[in-house]
């Protein structure tokens, strides 16, 4: 045998580990269910929430006449929307809160208003901390945005213009913006934050990059107990080679699960992630320090069982202190200061500055704090795992 | 196992069969010289000052009792553990200096199985294969070349998983073939295996052997150890404690015999009273078993059976066994090598 020099050897080792790596992942069913399937599931129940998939049902309680049969008709029109009428507001919001609606509509005086010429006040009714109930509440507005429009030409022509009445309704399509219905938000529930499918999305990728991390570090730890990492060390290739091609493999791993979600979501969900350059660098930065994790992680841990236990309560625990399963704003100073000290709270900034049409120049914090956490990880983590094998 | 018992070795485009002895010509002298090994463990001293030198095409066994420190004399030769002092050469590369170079010369199979067991044979193979050098069409040829030598061509495309304890130590031994290295250090390779795996082992280790390839063999299992090995290291608390030949090491004998017995009662006991024998050179007991060396074994017989009785045991048998290895080692430490059966 020839031996090579040590770049050419790293340059056909690197690869051979990394194909290994990703097909034994591949050959995991249980590990490609959490990987491929379980982050879509989850961003389909909390993030969309059925919009769009089953009509919602909402609640209608307005007093009887022309103006109301108007409404109701055009509400039950929208194919997404099915409506019940209450005669009392109270019982359609404790059927609001028992969550047999997801949502309601109270209006009080809407024919007596509309006959004023005044604005009808218009309230929505629903728990904010359903997304569902977001969904479902743009729906609404759509509604009635083209009803009021429609109302208010009608009132215009007929009041200032003298027009024959059914004249002025056929001709009130064409009228813009409208001013007698007045929308307001009634929430019910305690919670003060709602969240939509981006956000949820958003989240889910800076969880699962982590916890697919996790869950590849496991394969380090068979590798040692198995002896497949010392039979590799026994070959010509160096453990700096090796180190550097286990780094690699976990990387890939979390930057297709991270393409996974994005491009996942964006593609099922219509998830808008926002500055492209801004989503590949806070995503990449954070695989990087998931990576780290991941290689100190199969470092650490000596049994691949209990490391395949503890892999995911690890990464939701740490995600719901970063802000990876709640937003850090609705919990207390305390709890948001600890969940900043996770690499995961950057990230979702990152990710929300980006969603906003931020650029590059705008998260240089986050891109700090993310290439730090990285950093370190990976130092410590390939001294560690350096020695665990040769010690 | 078909193949492995035709010693012409591997088809394809393998290196050509030498026959032993004519190597020394056109390679360094040794394929494998350590000196002075050494390697603690805290207070333990695992090896202490061990030599090892392996001629090309020699099959060397190290044969001692668990915990010896063979596994960690191996670890030293083939680069994956640094010895706290002594030198390895490996086919006239120093290990510590060209690391590559030395072991690109070593096909080293580990005493556990090293495999991934969701991953066939054949991608097992060509994963170390890689790691190896080994790339596209030479390594397609290796990878058959190396089933046939293991005799699993027609299970290759399973899972290793699946195999059986036997198919899989036959996979870690090939994934050490690959490279067609010149020397092959096995850790004890037969470990667990049911009888009929094990002779295919051996057969395909000397095999490699009758071809020209250089063995390192460590095994508390003495007759494998006799039956491979041109020549035998013994080795006990780190240290290495004799060396040569079967012939040799059977010299240092003398005359004795060695006799097995299974006694009902203290074992220990019996062995202490037999010691008291003329002619016992040593006594070792072991759970139910004693095993003595005695000077002219045969006529010593009825006094020890007499003895048994006076120490208040009784006798369920008694063999009179060829002088072997085993009764090396007793000889040497006063213990017997295997505790285990
Ligand atoms: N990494 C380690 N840390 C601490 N002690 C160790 C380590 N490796 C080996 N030892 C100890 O060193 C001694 C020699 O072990 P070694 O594995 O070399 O023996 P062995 O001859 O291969 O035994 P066996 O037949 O059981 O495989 C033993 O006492 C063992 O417990
Ligand atoms: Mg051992």
């Amino acid at each position: 045998m020839t031996s090579p020099t040590p770049a050419a050897s790293a340059l056909r080792t690197v690869p051979a580990i990394v194909l290994t790596a990703l097909r034994l992942v591949v050959r995991d069913r249980l590990g490609l269910f959490f990987i491929v399937v379980l982050p879509f599931i989850i961003i389909l129940l909390f993030g969309v929430g059925g919009a769009g998939i089953a009509t919602a049902a909402i609640g209608l309680a307005v007093d009887d006449g022309p103006e109301a049969s108007a409404l109701a008709e055009a509400l039950e029109a929208d194919a997404a929307l099915s409506v019940e009428r209450y005669a009392e507001a109270s019982a359609l919001r404790r059927a609001v809160r028992r969550g047999d609606l997801v949502g309601g509509l109270v209006v009080d005086d809407l024919e007596a208003d509309l006959a004023a010429g005044r604005t009808a006040e218009v309230r929505w009714l629903a728990d904010p901390a359903s997304t569902r109930a977001v969904a479902t509440e743009v729906a609404v507005r759509a509604v009635l945005g083209e009803l009021d429009a429609r109302l208010t030409a009608v009132a215009v022509a007929v009041d200032d213009l003298g027009v024959p009445r059914a004249d002025a309704v056929a001709a009130a399509a064409e009228t813009p913006e409208g001013r007698l219905l007045g929308v307001e938000e009634e929430a019910l529930g305690d919670a003060r934050f709602a969240w939509g499918v981006d956000e949820v999305a958003q989240q889910n990728a800076v969880l699962f990059i982590f916890i697919t991390g996790l869950t590849g570090g496991v394969a380090l730890i068979e590798s040692r107990r198995r002896g497949t990492a010392r039979r590799m060390l026994a070959s010509p290739s160096s453990a700096t080679t090796i180190l550097l091609g286990e780094g690699t493999a976990r990387f890939a791993l979390c930057a297709l699960q991270a393409a996974l979600i994005v491009g996942g979501a964006a593609l099922l969900f219509g998830v808008a992630w926002g500055t492209p350059t801004v989503v590949v660098a806070i995503v990449g930065l954070f695989c990087l320090v998931a990576t780290g994790a991941s290689m100190l992680f199969g470092a650490s841990l000596s049994n691949p069982e209990q490391a395949w236990a503890i892999a995911p309560p690890a990464g939701i625990a740490l995600g719901m202190l970063g802000g990876a399963l709640w937003p850090l704003e609705i919990v207390g100073p305390t709890m948001q200061a600890i969940g900043r000290l996770t690499p995961h709270a950057w990230a979702i900034d990152g990710l929300r500055a980006a969603r906003a049409g931020e650029g590059l120049g705008d998260v240089t914090s986050a891109l700090a704090v993310l290439a730090a956490w990285a950093g370190a990880l990976l130092v410590v983590a390939t001294w560690r795992l350096r020695r665990s094998l040769t010690a | 196992m078909s193949a492995s018992s035709a010693p012409a070795g591997p088809p394809g485009p393998s290196r050509p069969a030498r026959a032993r002895g004519t190597q020394a010509t056109t390679g360094p002298e040794v394929v494998l010289e350590a000196a002075g090994l050494r390697r603690a463990f805290g207070d333990l001293t695992a090896v202490d000052g061990v030599d090892v030198r392996i001629a090309p095409g020699e099959a060397y066994g190290l044969l001692g009792p668990n915990g010896a420190g063979k596994t960690t004399t191996i670890s030293m030769l083939c680069g994956l553990l640094e010895p706290d002092d002594g030198a390895v050469r490996v086919a006239g590369h120093d290990l510590a200096r060209e690391p590559a170079a030395a072991k690109s010369a070593i096909g080293y199979v580990p005493q556990e199985i090293a495999l991934y067991p969701d991953l066939t044979a054949r991608e097992n193979l060509a994963f170390f294969g890689r790691l190896y050098g080994l790339r596209g069409r030479a390594l397609a040829g290796r990878i058959d070349a190396v089933l046939d030598i293991i005799g699993l061509a027609p299970r290759a495309d399973d899972r290793v998983g699946t195999y059986s304890g036997g198919m899989k130590r036959r996979v870690n031994i090939g994934a050490g073939l690959l490279h067609e290295p010149r020397l092959v250090v096995l850790d004890e390779p037969t470990v667990g295996v049911d009888p009929q795996s094990r002779h295919a082992i051996l057969e395909s280790v000397a095999a490699l052997s009758a071809e020209g390839t250089a063995i390192l063999y460590t095994s508390h299992y003495m007759e494998e150890v006799e039956r491979l090995c041109d020549r035998v290291g013994i080795i006990d608390h780190g240290r290495m404690i004799a060396e040569g030949t079967r012939r040799e090491l059977l010299a240092e004998l003398g005359e004795a015999d060695r006799l097995d017995l299974v006694v009902d009662g203290d074992a220990g006991d019996v062995a202490e009273a037999c010691r008291g024998i003329a002619g016992v050179v040593d006594a070792a007991a072991a759970d139910r078993e004693v095993t003595l060396l005695v000077r002219h074994g045969r006529a010593r017989l009825a006094e020890v059976v007499a003895t048994v009785a006076s120490a208040g045991a009784t006798l369920t048998s008694v063999e009179l066994v060829e002088p072997d290895l085993e009764a090396v080692f007793l000889a040497l430490t006063g213990r017997a090598l295997r505790d285990d059966g």
